[in-house]
């Protein structure tokens, strides 16, 4: 990992807490398509109410992927245990500091 | 519902298994964002735009324009050089390259057709409505534009 990588700011879009459920749901369904379980977030600029966290502070946690689109060079995939605990969704809103 | 029982086209209604048999994503997020849709049975194909999804993003908001279904097979064709296909869902890990074959298939994109509600659109379509141009233009509430209610949070 570069320190540019490091140094990335990683949006995940909404700002209210995300149930375990949803965040396997998503996660399954990127498995799927992308073959990595996990869920969106950006490095680039987000036009929607969103949070944020330091990839650094995720990578700490979770494994980050590159997965770049066409809509957007920056997006990135967060990879989440399988399948996504309580536990594992009390981190994830933790570090993107949902309540 | 049974999703091996395709419909043969696109049609107006609700909750029925989606026709497509094939889908290039352009952009994703938790699901695919921008692309295109190819239903092999009826020979056509779609370019489908996300214009809004619910809290739950159980379900999101397409604008579907209809694309010569042999402009995006030559699309698939061109960025299979890049990466190995996935069927039915490909979502090509993006490079620069591969923004001149896809400009040229955007470029035969005719005009919004349709507008469509589904999680998934491999999946079941939600609802479906011929796109009305001079009605749903400047649209601000796509769920109603399509009789469907919002869906809410899940509880954390």
């Amino acid at each position: 990992m570069t320190t540019a990588a490091s140094a990335e700011v990683l949006k995940r879009r909404g700002t209210s807490r995300e149930s375990a459920a949803r965040l396997e749901r998503k996660a399954a369904q990127a498995e799927a398509v992308l073959g990595i379980h996990g869920v969106s977030v950006t490095a680039g600029p987000e036009t929607v109410p969103a949070s944020q966290a330091t990839r650094a502070a995720i990578e700490a946690v979770f494994r980050v992927h590159e997965t770049p689109t066409r809509a957007d060079p920056l997006h990135r995939t967060v990879e989440l245990p399988k399948p996504v605990t309580q536990d594992v969704a009390d981190r994830f809103n933790q570090l993107f500091g949902r309540r | 519902m049974d999703l091996r029982e395709r419909p043969s086209a696109l049609h107006e209604g609700e909750n029925y298994p989606s026709p497509f048999s094939r889908l290039l994503a352009l952009g994703y997020y938790d699901g695919a964002t921008d692309g295109f849709l190819v239903d092999e049975a009826a020979g056509q194909a779609f370019r489908f735009e996300m214009l809004d999804g619910d809290e739950d993003d159980r379900r999101r908001v397409f604008r579907l324009a209809p694309v010569p279904v042999e402009a995006v097979t030559r699309l698939m064709e061109q960025l299979a050089c890049f990466e190995p296909p996935r069927q039915p869902y490909w979502v090509p890990g993006w490079r620069a390259e591969m923004e001149g074959p896809v400009r040229s298939a955007l470029e035969r994109t005719g005009q919004p057709a349709w507008l469509v509600a589904a999680e998934d659109l491999l999946g079941v379509i939600a609802a479906a409505r011929p796109y009305n141009a001079e009605a749903m233009d400047g649209e601000s509430d796509w769920f109603a534009a399509l009789g469907l209610a919002r869906q809410h949070t899940e509880a954390g």
